[in-house]
């Protein structure tokens, strides 16, 4: 039984009058890649934004370390949780190092000391990213890969135990999609921090995350490993979709193939 | 050590000595500039004699004349750049300036009722009238454009303060129309000028504009960090709607206490952020300071080409920053990548 860092219980969120999610309890494993999956307006992003307290839950509340993160102050919250939102935004002409270094803020004083430890923490974020020889670049003349590094590089020198990240692959080439999930991996194997993220692409995400968390109508239809929740069964509920479900045949995890309608073997097309 | 990473201090320390030095040097002589030319042109000795000691001649007396009118010039263009790039700090929009946003506007329209209605006398009245329009204007225009979905982008911003201000100079001649009493005085002061400046002017002024610049500049890195998302900002530990409060009542405070003074100035606060961040990049802590250094600059300037221009009759400096800020203003928008601030 591995232990809990982050506890939903019975969370009801949303955005003025409507409830996307109504009564949700999870709980997210310490040191694993969680991977949250389903269909558009399942509120995956909403329990995200739940979790990192940038929306009031209406009922219900989530526990880091058996705290309720909604009580604590912010700042003491982001020096332990760390947030990658969907699109946050560079200002023109800021480097890559400027913006790694804002990761710093919730470790500065009042003043806002530079200090070895904060100069350190950068210096390992770039080293770890790859992102060092980046530093004096413009966050906007880079790619979209190299730009994704770069503000995972700025969650890094957050340093904190536990990182969300809402699709952090969405609008990537393939291969950088890779680039970003085999980083978060280092990060997840060398430092133990603990990743939460949404993800669409649900191959990816069973070979990647040692949990996956299924969503319907704001409510987790099932959680556990991949092997366990990625079945032809459960992409029927939660998507509706009839696939089949084959083992990956590099890592053996499952790895789903859509069928739809006009599907045939191509021996049979002329 | 890579290299690069010897940068990290002066990200972090900032500023570059020379460029420093260039505008103070500038501030310098602007201000010399602003004491030199008048209707009475003096010479250089009579300049400096006239700074040393007691007026002796007619133009050492046109430049004792003169010193007050170039403080109130320079805390005037201070305040107003500094309120400029505080509020494209807090509303994330390039084209964010206290007239463009409406608080002008608001702050005129107060001040106005104030005389009308209230039969407003002191400064220290008109100040405290002037910064309430001016809050007031601000929360309406943040309001107005939260509406809908998506909350206050820098578009709605933008479109919602242009139909306040549209509102509230309408109200503001409405007011004033029926009171020809008043309405020579409102007039003049509607233009926005720095003539006729006394230090018993400027003193009531002060402990605002002291306030007003605090906030500001204890902002810096708060709006470092809304600059990356409010969604960013909020998981990096600062709560975003507090962080946007206290830098908008600063910017609140130097702009109604410069209304209250001067009329309302249009485009300092939305030109002088923009040159200062050619200069500086995009770190607050040095945008600010940079904003308030140039915004003195070029107010002292413009003064000085309103008295040079129309000789011996003067422009009020309101309409001079209306000639250089309209084309700036049109430059900013014509930029491709203006969207990205």
């Amino acid at each position: 039984m591995t232990e809990t860092v982050l506890q939903i219980e019975g969370l009801t969120a949303g955005y003025g009058a409507e409830a996307v999610i109504e009564g949700m309890d999870l709980a997210l494993p310490r040191g694993k890649i969680t991977a949250i999956i389903g269909a558009n307006a399942c509120g995956k992003s909403t329990l995200l934004r739940a979790m990192s307290r940038l929306l009031r839950p209406e009922a219900g509340q989530v526990l880091l370390d058996g705290a309720p993160v909604h009580a604590m102050p912010p700042r003491t919250l982001a020096r332990r949780l760390g947030l990658l939102p969907q699109s946050p935004i560079a200002p023109e002409g800021i480097t890559v190092l400027d913006l790694v270094s804002r990761g710093r803020h919730p470790h500065q004083g009042l003043f806002g000391r530079w200090t070895t430890q904060d100069e350190a923490a950068v210096a390992e974020a770039l080293e770890m990213t790859g992102t060092a020889d980046l530093a004096e670049r413009l966050v906007e003349d880079l790619s979209g890969g190299q730009r994704q590094r770069v503000w995972i590089a700025m969650a890094l020198a957050q340093q904190t135990d536990v990182l969300l990240l809402d699709e952090p692959t969405t609008y990537l080439d393939i291969n950088h999609q890779v680039e970003v999930l085999d980083l978060l991996t280092d990060l997840n194997r060398a430092r133990g921090t603990t990743v939460v993220m949404v993800l669409h692409d649900l191959n990816l995400a069973a070979r990647y995350a040692d949990m996956l968390v299924a969503m319907a109508g704001g409510q987790v239809v099932a959680a556990g490993p991949p092997a366990e929740i990625l079945t032809e069964p459960m992409l029927a509920k939660v998507f509706g979709l009839t696939a089949r479900v084959l083992p990956d045949p590099v890592t053996g995890t499952p790895m789903m193939v859509p069928i739809g309608r006009h599907a045939a073997p191509a021996k049979d097309r002329t | 050590m890579r290299p690069g990473w010897s940068s990290l201090r002066s990200v972090a320390r900032g500023a570059n000595p020379a460029w420093l030095l260039a505008a103070v040097a500038a501030l310098v002589l602007a201000a010399g500039l602003s004491l030199a030319f008048g209707a009475r042109v003096t010479s250089l000795s009579e300049l400096l004699s006239a700074l040393s000691g007691p007026p002796d001649t007619m133009g050492e007396a046109a430049v004792a004349s003169r010193v007050p009118r170039t403080v109130l010039a320079a805390l005037a263009g201070a305040a107003l750049g500094l309120t400029g790039a505080v509020m494209q700090g807090v509303t994330r929009n390039p084209l964010a300036d206290p007239g463009i946003l409406g608080v002008n506007a608001g702050a005129a329209l107060a001040v106005v009722i104030g005389l009308a209605s209230f039969g407003l006398g002191s400064l220290t009245g008109y100040i405290l009238a002037a910064t309430l329009g001016a809050a007031l204007s601000a929360v309406g225009v943040y309001a107005i454009a939260s509406l809908g979905a998506g909350g206050a982008t820098p578009l709605k911003l933008a479109l919602a303060g242009a139909a306040l201000t549209a509102a509230l100079t309408s109200l503001t001649t409405a007011v004033v129309l029926p009171r020809g009493d008043i309405a020579g005085l409102v007039q003049s002061w509607l233009v926005g000028g720095v003539g006729g400046a006394t230090w018993e002017r400027i003193t009531p002024v002060l402990p605002f504009l002291a306030v007003g610049a605090a906030l500001s500049l204890a902002s810096a890195r708060k709006l470092n960090l809304l600059a990356l998302g409010d969604d960013t900002a909020a998981g990096l530990g600062e709560t975003v709607w507090r962080a946007r409060a206290v830098a908008a009542l600063g910017a609140v405070l130097l702009c109604g206490a410069v209304t209250a003074v001067c009329g309302p100035i249009g485009f300092v606060g939305l030109v002088v952020p923009h040159l200062s961040r050619l200069v500086t990049g995009v770190d607050y802590r040095l945008i600010l300071p940079a904003s308030a250094l140039s915004g003195a600059v070029l107010l002292m300037l413009a003064d000085v080409a309103g008295r040079i221009v129309a000789r011996p009759a003067e422009l009020d400096v309101g309409i001079v920053t209306a000639f250089i800020g309209a084309p700036v203003f049109i430059w900013i928008v014509r930029r491709k990548r203006v969207a990205a601030l």
